[in-house]
């Protein structure tokens, strides 16, 4: 039960590894986690998954 | 998240505060009560708290007023409310569900004069209504309540999932995706398709703005607003398909009801025969216990009438000597005045001699002399004395039938119980289930047939209307594509270099999202299917039974000898049931207490066994509501060893009042 949701990351994990390293671990780990403590809201969630996204792309933008 | 304590008050039969502890350890707790003793009431108790719904989690037809304690209503006390405390690693969180009189009415007199408050204390903060609301839906969604609280006609439902197409096999499904965690990831796919096409737009709007992107950006723009165009008309598609599916499920679910609602009115007729049957019985005993009552002064006067009766008898045995040794010694004088009168003795034929005579003439004299037989007193007395104890024994003081009241006001009592449980639980549910529940006839089962043909049409018609739209929507996306990679290679803006990035990096995250969906659910299934298997092969006593094999809706076959078994009786279905839920919780990223209702009276005694020794494997806590004598309590005892954590018992005080009490009687 304790190890289900590390076992759903590491599936978001190995794909993000195989196909899309350019999008860092630790990015898709916290969407994922945005996901699973923001189900009762589809808003609440698809607000905080743009700004979250506006704020990792702005930021890799900077450094390049 | 751990229960720490529950508590109750004024809410059905529990007229005062009762709580129940929860301990630190992990493992089952017990709760054995009788029939009619309250163990229902505490799981509609956790509805209210959690979903503020009592009969079920989605009941719309609740009768709160119903549900105010007699007694208390009695005493004037109306509101009746449930309370939760929980803690989550550092964080206490303390629920309370109330149903209070609403503001101005000082004797509600029925549901309308009622309303139901929630109440959550966290960490010593009271959350706002909206917040407290969200966090109990958050605690413990709707969907999956199934699954951490049920009762043995839950585990029936289980059935429908084998059913390809079923309406309800599809709510029970979404529910199970639900506990699983896939919408995490369904949800994520979703959101960040639509985050891409929000950041393809403000792409487009940099394109068209570019002078060297501008000519292509319209373009683009046009196929962007074609696509948008399609996945509205695709999200239409899947509202009519969920519709569909919803009509489906009530179809179903009519459909079940009509099936049930002979077995429901049989069962009625049933508890009705019963409650009769039960009366008559009740009726008698207290006819019975009258009768024995009516003599019971009689039974006070036990010892000293017996004490009375030893002394005259032990009188009259005085009396009665003294008289019966008279009579002796007249006897024997009449012998020897025989003898003398004819010279021989009557006894022995001995002739006497005349010195003989003489001889026995002085012992007459002697004997005469010393007769005392009784004086007319004494007779009098020996008559009285013998009417008097004759009289005494006719009253009849021999037994005091104390212990034979007992027992039938035990009987009475226990009667009086199966009445209350058959009248206030049993025909109370019933009744219940069959309310709004009254056509059955042939064609309204015509009716609904054809509804479920229809809809199973149109369902088809919608899935491939939906994946023509689908097939359009990609050919749009390939296009897009081809546009946004000549646009790329005419632009250089910093600008549109921005939004480039932005819709490259969700269409990455929507990617691996969609495709972690599919990967994920397959390893679910055989995760679910091997946990299942394990649990099952734990709870079953057939030893041909190999393993339990999952199909796309989650339900599962019992497979012997690589076949599945078919037409599994109603106990089978519900074991697999339990061990579907135990793999559930197994595979479940949420996690919380199970509390069941009385579920093995399906189930040899084997059987319940084998479940028992499993149930510390469903969650960290479990608490089991358990009727006596449905369990055996040693055996249980002896099964759960260590893994019981505690026992109570529902005391009936009356019908109206029970308590929770620490330890098992």
């Amino acid at each position: 039960m304790k190890n289900s949701l590390d076992e759903l990351l590491l599936v978001l994990e190995t794909l993000r590894a195989e196909k899309h390293q350019e999008i860092p671990a630790d990015v898709i780990k916290t969407i994922a986690m945005i996901q699973k403590d923001n189900q009762e809201s589809t808003a609440v969630r698809q607000g905080k998954l743009k700004s979250y996204i506006d704020q990792i792309t702005d930021s890799m933008g900077d450094k390049s | 998240m751990r229960f720490v304590q529950f508590a109750i008050e004024n809410f059905g039969p529990y007229l005062e505060r009762e709580e129940i502890d929860f301990t630190d350890r992990d493992g089952v707790t017990i709760i054995w009560a009788d029939n009619g003793r309250g163990k229902t009431t505490i799981m509609r108790a956790f509805n209210f708290l959690f979903f503020g719904n009592i009969e079920s989690p989605i009941s719309t037809r609740d009768d709160f007023f119903s549900y105010i304690n007699t007694r208390g209503i009695s005493n004037g006390k109306y509101d009746f409310y449930t309370e939760l405390t929980l803690s989550d690693e550092d964080d206490i969180y303390i629920i309370t569900r109330k149903c209070v009189t609403k503001h101005g009415i000082t004797v509600p007199e029925s549901s309308a004069d009622m309303v139901v408050e929630l109440y959550v204390n966290f960490n010593g903060n009271i959350l706002s209504a909206d917040d407290a609301d969200r966090l109990v839906r958050n605690i413990m969604p709707e969907e999956i309540s199934r699954f951490f609280l049920f009762d043995a006609e839950m585990l029936q439902d289980y059935s429908v999932l084998l059913k390809a197409d079923s309406g309800s096999g599809n709510t029970i499904k979404e529910a199970i995706e639900k506990i699983l965690g896939l919408p995490i990831l369904t949800n994520g796919a979703t959101d960040a398709k639509i985050i891409r096409n929000k950041y393809e737009e403000e792409e487009n709007a940099a394109e068209k703005q570019d002078k060297r992107t501008a000519e292509l950006g319209v373009q683009k723009g046009k196929r962007l607003e074609d696509k948008k165009l399609q996945e509205q008309e695709l999200e239409g598609k899947k509202q009519q398909q969920q519709d569909l599916l919803n009509e489906m499920h009530e179809i179903d679910a009519d459909m079940q009801k009509v099936t049930q609602l002979k077995s429901l009115l049989e069962k009625k007729k049933r508890i009705l025969e019963e409650i009769e049957r039960t009366k008559g019985e009740i009726a008698f005993k207290k006819t019975e216990t009258v009768e024995l009552l009516k003599d019971a002064w009689k039974w006070f006067l036990k010892e000293p009438v017996q004490v009375t009766i030893c002394s005259l008898q032990a009188e009259v045995s005085t009396l009665s000597s003294k008289q019966a040794s008279a009579k002796d010694q007249k006897v024997i004088i009449d012998y020897m005045r025989q003898a003398i009168e004819t010279g021989t003795c009557p006894v022995c034929d001995h002739k006497a001699t005349s010195t003989e005579k003489d001889h026995i003439n002085d012992s007459i004299r002697i004997i005469e002399a010393g007769i005392k037989g009784l004086s007319d007193d004494e007779l009098a007395h020996l008559h009285q004395n013998t009417q008097m104890i004759s009289g005494l024994k006719m009253l009849g003081l021999n037994e005091d039938h104390l212990d034979v009241l007992a027992i039938k006001c035990k009987e009475l009592n226990n009667l009086q119980i199966k009445l209350d449980d058959l009248h206030d639980n049993q025909l109370a549910s019933v009744v219940a289930a069959i309310s709004g529940n009254t056509e059955s006839d042939e064609d309204y089962v015509r009716d609904l047939t054809r509804r479920s043909l229809e809809c199973e049409q149109k369902l088809e018609a919608v899935a491939e209307g939906i994946t023509g739209i689908e097939a359009e929507i990609q050919k749009l996306e390939d296009l897009i594509k081809a546009l946004s990679e000549q646009i790329k290679a005419a632009s250089k803006g910093t600008e549109l270099g921005f939004a480039q990035a932005k819709v490259r990096f969700s269409q990455g995250v929507e990617e691996i999202f969609t495709e972690a969906v599919g990967t994920y659910r397959e390893q679910l299934r055989q995760k679910v299917e091997k946990d299942a298997t394990d649990l099952f092969l734990k709870m079953s006593t057939e030893e041909d039974y190999d393993s339990l094999k999952i199909n796309s809706n989650y339900g599962l076959e019992i497979m012997r000898d690589g076949k599945p078994v078919p037409h599994r009786s109603a106990g089978w279905e519900q074991i697999v049931a339990f061990a579907l839920i135990g793999a559930l919780h197994r595979n479940a990223p949420l996690e919380g207490p199970v509390i069941m209702d009385s579920t093995f009276n399906r189930y040899s005694s084997n059987n319940k066994k084998k479940i028992i020794s499993v149930l510390p494997e469903l969650s960290d806590q479990v608490l089991l509501l358990a009727n006596i004598g449905e369990i055996d309590a040693n055996a249980a005892r002896k099964d759960l060893g260590h893994m019981i954590v505690q026992e109570m018992t529902l005391n009936r005080i009356n019908s109206e009042h029970t308590t929770i009490e620490k330890g098992a009687n």
